[in-house]
């Protein structure tokens, strides 16, 4: 929960609710570096100094643009933030409708933005009671405004800046050996360009013997299985500081608490379904030592000839020994150059200029700068390749639950799942999530801008009671009114098997 | 006596009918417990002109102050001293024209004034 004062909560929960808001959006993407917290008594009135929340958030990028107040034109506003499960990646988006009266935002209509009316504007959004309001989303319009003539509005669609990092490509293979999950992140994060301030993130919990990513592959791809490997969470917070949390770092305090007297409906959720069998599997590879990773058959190569050859190799392979000439076959990395195919007629006029390594395959540049047509007659590249050790398949059911609902089978293929150990805590925890009906709820609340993803709420309505966690928020300021819709899971606390302590074969998990 | 002028120019007398009317941008929830909140934006005011019988000339200078809303895209703006209202922009809404002798004069109009503010300059 965004941190508030007390008259904020007193106002969220009172019989009168003085509704507030924010909004404003930086068109021309001016970038103000000297933006920094408001300070009484030195900062401008309705300067460029942002006001700071109560929590210790530091200054963000995404502040530091010229920002224009655009508040007085906010028809409606919808801020919508979603987990998505079971595995804990957030986005969010926001749906903002302005008052167009007089073609502002209208491209081509003599406006004072008109030539700045383009996709990818940074906009910022806060919703809250009287004077206080909280940030809700901070964020890039995806598209040009969508413009109703007749009601004189103009729309625009806002994702987080979370949402367009998950889109990106990584722009290179990367290979990291022993690396834990945060470490792994901050090395993506740096890679797509962010500094270590825009980003905050706990110590994980799991670690990946050999991380492997082929160029080309979202940055989504690849976050979505580390963290369904570390059962933790990976978002962006209302002041766009991007967070990993890891499986340890969650409170089942409830913050708030939901029965009828605030609330306005509830059903169950329709997302996610029942799950009550989970079956695991995944390779998991460890870099092994200098080894032979790939040949080549005999290829002809003519006087003063310049040949490419590329070697494909069965595994990742992180480095490779540059290939030697020898006359018969060695046990280190070597090609052999002969006057015959079959590798007889012993030629040393043939050199490798050059060798450039892929992670899947080796570009090999040889030259026959003698006087005789050649062949060469076999390659043998040695390299340290990352083999498959380990082999994950885990199977878990609830059998109870199979029994009600019948089997309802969910497969995760993550080679970054390193143990069976760890592979059955994910499995366990998934069954203990979603196995039963009414593990997750939908409730419309007479809510607070100030509740967020992960929350734990307590909630005592008709047959649902007890402590949820929030997993999606739609917050919704439109007609007059400030509606809040949650989506809740059922948690219970989960104890991680302690030696000593625990049971064997209790209810505790095993975390490894 | 309310007097009161639009764009500066004086409003007919009125004669019949002055109606001050509070506008709740408010909305009411009922929760499952069958309580009650308010979700509360602000509070406005809409005024009323009530004529019983307006001139042909007077009733076409309002309709033509109507008329320049949608023309300038400008709300005229209202004062009314007795409220303390000085210039401040309305949305005007006009009723139905009806027109009860042969000098053109119309009867029974309606003028309704709902006051908001102006929008801030934009730069």
């Amino acid at each position: 929960m965004q941190s508030t004062t007390l008259q904020f909560r007193q106002l969220a929960a009172g019989h009168v609710r003085p509704l507030s808001w924010g909004l404003s959006a930086s068109f021309d993407k001016t970038f103000n570096e000297a933006t920094t917290f408001f300070t009484l008594d030195e900062s401008v009135l309705d300067g460029i100094d942002i006001l700071a929340p109560l929590d210790d958030i530091p200054i963000q990028a995404s502040d530091k643009y010229a920002y224009q107040d655009f508040r007085d034109r906010v028809i409606s506003l919808e801020v919508v933030r979603e987990e998505t499960e079971p595995y804990s990646v957030v986005q969010a988006f926001a749906d903002i409708s302005l008052n167009n009266y007089d073609g502002y935002f209208t491209p081509g209509s003599g406006s004072p933005i008109d030539n700045y009316i383009l996709p990818r504007r940074p906009f910022r959004l806060s919703m809250g009671f009287n004077t206080q309001v909280l940030q809700q989303i901070v964020g890039l319009s995806d598209d040009m405004p969508d413009l109703d003539k007749v009601s004189g509005t103009a729309s625009f669609h806002v994702i987080d800046f979370m949402s367009y990092l998950l889109d990106r490509d990584i722009s290179e293979t990367v290979m990291l050996e022993n690396v834990r999950t945060h470490e792994v992140l901050d090395y993506l994060l740096q890679h797509l360009g962010l500094s270590e301030d825009q980003y905050a993130l706990d110590g994980s919990v799991n670690t990946i013997r050999f991380f492997y990513v082929e160029r080309g592959t979202t940055f989504g791809n690849v976050v979505s299985k580390l963290i369904e490997a570390e059962i933790g969470a990976f978002f962006l917070d209302e002041h766009g500081i991007i967070r990993f949390k890891n499986r340890y770092n969650y409170d089942l305090t409830p913050v708030y608490t939901f029965d009828k007297s605030n609330t306005i409906n509830y059903s169950v959720g329709e997302q996610p379904k029942i799950i009550n069998s989970v079956k695991i599997t995944g390779d998991v590879r460890e870099v092994q030592s200098s080894k032979s990773v790939g040949t080549s058959s005999s290829t002809p190569i003519g006087v003063g000839e310049e040949i490419i050859m590329f070697i494909n190799f069965n595994d990742p392979v992180t480095s490779v020994v540059d290939p030697v000439y020898s006359a018969t076959p060695i046990s280190s990395s070597h090609f052999i150059s002969a006057l015959n195919s079959d590798g007889t007629g012993a030629y040393t006029d043939v050199v490798l200029n050059d060798l450039e390594l892929f992670s899947q395959s080796a570009k090999l540049t040889f030259e026959n700068v003698g006087s005789n047509s050649a062949y060469i007659a076999a390659v043998n590249v040695y390299g340290t390749p990352a083999e498959v050790v380990d082999t994950i398949d885990v199977r878990e059911i609830d059998q109870s639950s199979i029994n009600k609902f019948e089997e309802q089978i969910y497969e995760i293929n993550n080679e970054y799942l390193q143990t069976t150990d760890n592979a059955q805590t994910r499995a366990l925890m998934l069954l203990r999530d979603y196995k039963d009906y009414a593990n997750t709820i939908q409730l419309e609340v007479k809510g607070s801008s100030a509740l967020q993803m992960g929350d734990a709420i307590d909630v005592d309505l008709d047959g649902f009671q007890g402590v949820y966690v929030i997993t999606k928020t739609a917050n919704i300021l439109s007609g007059g009114g400030f509606k809040q819709s949650l989506r809740a899971i059922k948690k219970l606390a989960v104890s991680y098997f302690v030696l000593d302590e625990s049971v064997l074969d209790g209810s505790d998990l095993l975390s490894i | 006596m309310i007097t009161a002028t639009l764009n500066g120019d004086d409003m007919p007398p009125i004669e019949r009918e002055f109606i001050d009317s509070p506008v709740e941008n408010a909305v009411d929830v009922v929760t499952l417990s069958g309580d009650i909140y308010t979700d509360f934006i602000s509070i406005e005011n809409s005024w009323t002109f009530n004529y019983a019988t307006l001139t042909q000339e007077q009733y076409d200078e309002l309709r033509a102050k109507y008329d320049t809303q949608f023309s300038t895209y400008q709300y005229p703006t209202l004062s009314i001293p007795y409220y303390e209202v000085e210039d401040q922009p309305v949305r005007m809404y006009i009723n139905d024209k009806n027109i009860w002798d042969n000098c053109g004069s119309v009867a029974g109009v309606q003028i309704i004034f709902r006051l908001t503010s102006q929008l801030p300059e934009v730069s």
